[in-house]
């Protein structure tokens, strides 16, 4: 009879401290304070589509980081338009006629977030860093290009001094991935700055930051540096601004629609027309600067290494149709590297080359390729066999290749896909295993554009997953970076538009816009032209 | 891990009634002849593997081609599952999708068999160090609970159909080794009188004639039951973009690719998942009844 | 009793530390140059990568490898994530709150819905209470568990919003997953429990127990459950792990930022760190929930203690 007491009182207090334990899960989840904050007129709750690799935004490679980065760090200069740009950090500046020197004058009114002064040292600091291989910068360092060294001429004066011609600087130093960052601050947190800690000069800084959830950034009471392309200066309305990360794009959708969210990024194109009829919700569209969607063909391995094969794409490729199914209508066929809000986009190369699947069908034909008895051409007991690499994680890559692989085989060409995760896709591409991968960029110079697609340096295990290597393209690139006259510039770009595609080095598929969603109650926000950063300094959100 | 003294007959299967005789195989087939479960699975299957086997009979459409005018149509005339984003059929890709899903969960399990058979047995019957190493290898297995060993598998073969078939095959096949080391270990003892009359009689001999048959019942109820299970295994890995790749409209991956579009396009989640559920309880039921018929002890 | 504990605790850390092995030199057999795979889609030069690989200690022979891990182990060192560089802590710290709050919730429903149709479904044998819980039985165990999350969201959450869509926090964004992860628990538990319990009730003790007069609840309450349970406490073990699988997949239908949904994004993203220190600590509950079982065994069992 003891042992049964025992063994009673035993679970007796097993169950109690279980259901004790089971319990505060529960409690913990109560109603937070987010909860009542997003209530509140002074939090804005942004839906963000794609989680972060860090809050360094000197070191990442995700657009979406660069979009919550512009908020806490400022540009040298601000972009307004393509070309046009308005004072920032730099009150003043001036190119050297050859674009390799930039001297900058900065303002003398700035503080980091941890109360140090701007000034021409931590420019260089933030420079150096940046090409340092230790740092592992990956946009940032392809925007900051050629860079060769700072030097102080000044508290408040730097001269940027590059290695070869760069007249893309002033684009990219209004990017926000060359955001200047505070140096007392690098000393301080050493290799804790970037993944847990970030100090910059931006309307807000850092509040908290829950990986894989959201960030926090609150407002930055001391900002008095705005620059005039805004409507007010010092500290922004906004007292509170949460990135939630919210992959799922169905889900992110349904946030905005419930309320749970005021402000969505990347909006899913099949949902489009159902939100635009939403009384209570605004959409903002901006055609995406940059090279939209495209495919890339691998010119160092057969079969797509001949001209003809590639051509044969170009005229099979149904681009209305893709846009049409695939992305619901919201995007526009494609057929230049550049998007035509770009500077120096070549109109005339939409009119080369239109769809003619007769004549794709001939130019196989005239290139020796007959076609076999199971639908597949052959050529020298060769099967026209291609293969299409392309990341899993994304759906609609899945689709696109659906899509292309579909309507290739009528004409004798068999696709086959190869679906790899992340690292293997890199691995794959990297060592140039593909004849044929996806690409899609955004960025606001043409130059830029056409460097990551085409350049040699590029090449072999680059971003030029074409494996593209000619003498004639890498110095008309080399030019337009160089080229500081617009006129010249426009007609360098011309040509080197033409030349890709007589080349047919690659094909142009889709140019998507940017889609943003927002509440109505939520006034005053900014996008760059290029539809890249939503940006909220000016931001209100009525009662 | 629970050793196996505290097991009970529930968590593992039958270990003793060995069907020896013939009179003992008529008496399971009258038992399953009666049960009525074991008829309404086996009815059910027959019309899924008639249907998916037919396919190119009852459809004329190719699952693969883009219709792109018929994208997102309802169920309706024309298409009675409705279509999908690139306006293929579902009820073409699902019927085509399904060779692909049965086939899968099938050889999935000849994988677990070949795999976990052998171990087992070499484990029962020489025991000794062999079963130590090859038990704690099952140990090691099975502290992956469910799918996590196939995932991590398949992120070491690469995502793609057969991978997650030898994935899930692998991550199976402990419990088939499990079953079999104990079948073989209660059938050794009357080998070993066998083999003491025989005289000269070579183990492997032995492990044919005697012990492998004994294993033949439970494993009939495992490998049936087990075919539910990898079939769910291997969609679940597909549906999280590790198995079948696009195009392939293998159950798991149609779902995966409805998933987007559950708002506008219900209709892409709704018939798939419904087409492995059905399945999977037709295997359900069937494999209950060979349970029930085998093991007589285990039927309530 | 604590010296059968203290055993079988010891007999745990073997395994432990073989898991560790075992999973250390799978994803070192991962095809894929890691310091590449950081690189991602942007230009790297061939003194970055080689920096990275420094970094990364790869340049070492692999058991030097493996002895400095364990020994970063030990020290509750896991690293950082190869992509976010944040400690692996960090990133597991901001995610069990998640799991944990579904884990219980599921594993508490599956529990009891299962427990009660299965012992209710065997004290009414055969009637169409039996029927109807073994064939919500049978139709849950076939059910595929993304298939009924994306269907729960459809139906309660798109048609009728009645919950919230996405996401942690709160007992309304609980309801959902934690239905979806444990009603196919249930489903299992329930027919195992009818099984045992109807075992249990063939005996010729309960039969005696009967005979001798005593009141059919005693009966049930001493008796049968008591020993029924002995069974069920295994599979109610083993469900543990069928859930920490299954939250892997409703983690994801969800859009939860639990522990689950961090291994599918880095095993897909070959982010080794955080792959090896989240398989290690499922392991390690896994583990220790089979310990939990056993001593409850030991408990309500004695025979087993004196194994």
């Amino acid at each position: 009879m003891s042992r049964g007491m025992t063994r009673r009182r035993f679970l007796g207090a097993a169950g109690a401290g279980l259901g004790a334990a089971a319990l505060s899960p529960f409690l913990r989840t109560l109603p937070r304070p987010e909860a009542v904050l997003a209530q509140s007129t002074d939090t804005l709750i942004y839906g963000m589509a794609s989680p972060f690799d860090t809050l360094d935004v000197t070191t990442t490679t995700s657009s979406y980081v660069g979009r919550m980065g512009l908020h806490i760090v400022d540009p040298l200069v601000w972009s307004v338009k393509a070309g046009e740009y308005a004072p920032s950090l730099a009150t003043s500046w001036t190119v050297s006629p050859d674009a390799t020197a930039y001297t900058f004058t900065l303002r003398e009114d700035v503080k980091f977030h941890d109360g140090t002064p701007l000034n021409a040292e931590a420019v260089k600091v933030t420079f150096d860093r940046i090409v340092d291989p230790a740092t592992k910068a990956q946009t940032a360092f392809s925007f900051i290009g050629p860079y060769d060294r700072s030097e102080v001429l000044g508290t408040h004066q730097v001269r940027v001094r590059f290695k070869r011609p760069y007249a893309a600087f002033l684009n990219a130093a209004s990017t926000p991935y060359l955001g200047i960052i505070s140096p007392t601050a690098l000393r301080r947190y050493g290799q804790d700055f970037g993944p847990v800690v970030f100090v910059s000069t931006g309307p807000f800084s850092i509040q908290s930051y829950q990986s894989g959830q959201e960030i926090t950034l609150i407002r930055n009471i001391n900002y008095n540096w705005a620059s005039r392309v805004h409507k007010h200066n010092g500290p922004p309305y906004l007292q509170r601004l949460v990135f939630r990360i919210i992959t799922e794009p169905s889900t992110r959708m349904a946030t905005l629609e419930t309320g749970e969210t005021h402000f969505i990024e990347d909006v899913p194109p099949t949902d489009l027309e159902r939100v635009k009829r939403n009384p209570r919700i605004n959409v903002i569209e901006v055609p995406q600067a940059g090279s939209g969607w495209s495919v890339m063909f691998n010119q160092q391995r057969p079969p797509t290494n001949e001209l003809a094969v590639r051509r044969a794409f170009q005229l099979t490729i149904d681009k209305e149709g893709l846009a049409k199914s695939v992305w619901s209508g919201v995007h526009k066929p494609a057929c230049s590297p550049l998007t035509p809000n770009l500077f120096g986009f070549d109109p005339e190369t939409c009119k080369k080359y239109p769809r003619n699947v007769d004549q794709a069908r001939r130019v196989l034909d005239e290139a020796g390729w007959q076609m076999g008895p199971d639908g597949v051409r052959v050529k020298g007991g060769q099967r026209l066999q291609v293969n299409y690499y392309f990341r899993t994680e994304n759906p609609k890559l899945r689709e696109m290749t659906a899509f292309i692989q579909a309507q290739m085989k009528p004409v004798g060409v068999d696709v086959q896909l190869i679906g790899q995760a992340g690292p293997a896709y890199f691995q794959s591409v990297r060592t140039g295993l593909h004849h044929v991968q996806y690409w899609w960029d955004t960025g606001t110079d043409p130059g830029q554009m056409l460097r990551i697609l085409y350049h040699s340096s590029n090449a072999g295990g680059g971003s030029n997953r074409n494996n593209y290597r000619n003498a004639e393209m890498d110095t008309l690139i080399d030019q337009i970076g160089a080229e500081g006259n617009p006129q010249k510039r426009r007609e360098l770009l011309i040509k080197a538009q033409q030349k890709a595609l007589d080349e047919q080095i690659m094909i142009f598929l889709t140019d998507p816009p940017s889609l943003f969603a927002h509440q109505r109650t939520v006034s005053d926000i900014w996008v760059d032209w290029g539809g890249l950063y939503p940006y909220f300094y000016d931001t209100r959100i009525a009662r | 891990m629970p050793s196996s003294t505290h097991a009970s007959a529930l968590t593992e299967a039958p270990v003793a009634a060995p069907v020896h005789s013939r009179s003992a195989w008529r008496d399971a087939l009258t038992r399953l002849r009666r049960s009525r479960g074991a008829w309404v699975g086996v009815a059910m299957l027959g019309l899924i593997v008639l249907a998916v086997l037919g396919a190119p009979l009852l459809t004329p459409k190719d699952p693969l081609a883009v219709v792109v005018e018929e994208g997102f149509l309802p169920p309706g005339p024309g298409h009675v599952f409705g279509t999908d984003i690139l306006g293929r059929d579902m009820l073409t890709r699902m019927l085509y999708g399904g060779r692909l899903s049965l086939v899968t969960g099938i050889i999935s399990v000849s994988f677990a068999l070949v795999l976990g058979v052998p171990m087992g047995v070499v484990s029962g019957y020489y025991g000794g160090l062999a079963d130590r190493l090859i038990m704690r290898l099952v140990d090691i297995m099975l502290t992956f609970p469910g799918i996590l060993l196939a995932l991590v598998i398949v992120a070491v073969l690469g995502p793609s159909l057969f991978n997650a078939m030898i994935a899930v095959g692998i991550s199976a096949s402990p419990t088939y080794a499990r079953v079999v080391r104990a079948t073989t270990l209660a059938a050794r003892i009357e080998a070993y009188i066998e083999a003491a009359r025989a005289l000269g009689c070579s183990s492997p001999r032995i492990i044919v004639r005697h012990i492998l048959p004994n294993t033949v019942a439970p494993l009939i109820v495992l490998g049936t039951l087990g075919v539910a299970g990898a079939m769910i295994s291997a969609a679940a890995l597909s549906f999280l973009g590790l198995g079948a790749q696009p195009p392939e409209p293998e159950w798991g991956a149609l779902l995966s690719e409805g998933r987007s579009y559950l708002r506008v396009a219900w209709w892409m989640t709704a018939f798939p998942g419904f087409a492995i559920m059905v399945t999977v309880l037709a295997i359900n039921l069937l494999g209950d009844g060979l349970r029930d018929a085998l093991d007589p002890r285990l039927r309530t | 009793m604590l010296e059968y504990v203290a055993k079988r605790l010891l007999l745990t850390i073997p395994t432990v530390v073989t898991i560790t092995l075992v999973v250390f030199l799978m994803l070192h057999a991962v095809p894929g140059d890691p310091a590449i795979i950081f690189a991602g889609d942007k230009n790297v030069t061939p003194e970055q990568l080689a920096v990275v690989r420094l970094e990364m200690g790869l340049d070492r022979p692999i058991m030097v490898q493996y002895i400095d891990y364990l020994s970063r182990i030990l020290v509750l060192n896991l690293g950082r994530s190869l992509y976010s560089r944040i400690p692996v802590t960090h990133e597991i710290g901001n995610r069990v709150s998640s799991s944990a709050e579904l884990a219980v919730a599921a594993f508490a429903l599956a529990s009891v819905l299962g427990i009660l149709l299965g012992v209710v479904s065997a004290l009414w044998r055969s009637s169409w209470v039996d029927v109807a819980a073994m064939s919500f039985a049978i139709v849950g165990v076939s059910m595929p568990i993304f298939w009924l999350a994306s269907m729960l969201i459809f139906v309660f959450a798109i048609m009728l919003g009645w919950f919230p869509v996405t996401g942690a926090g709160g007992l309304n964004r609980l309801v959902l997953p934690a239905l979806a992860l444990g009603m196919i628990s249930s489903a299992t538990l329930a027919r195992l429990v009818r099984s045992s319990v109807l075992e249990i009730l063939s005996q010729p003790y309960v039969t005696t127990a009967r005979s001798k007069g005593l009141r059919e609840i005693v009966i049930l309450t001493r008796h049968v459950l008591k020993n029924a349970f002995i069974p069920v406490i295994t599979v109610m073990g083993l469900q543990f792990g069928t859930l920490l699988s299954g939250a892997v997949i409703t983690e994801t239908v969800f859009a939860r930022p639990g522990l689950g949904k961090l291994l599918v994004d880095a095993i897909l993203i070959k982010d080794f760190p955080v792959i090896q220190a989240v398989i290690l600590i499922v392991s390690l509950i896994y583990v220790l929930m089979n310990l939990l079982v056993d001593v409850s065994y030991a408990f309500l069992d004695p025979r087993i203690r004196f194994d």
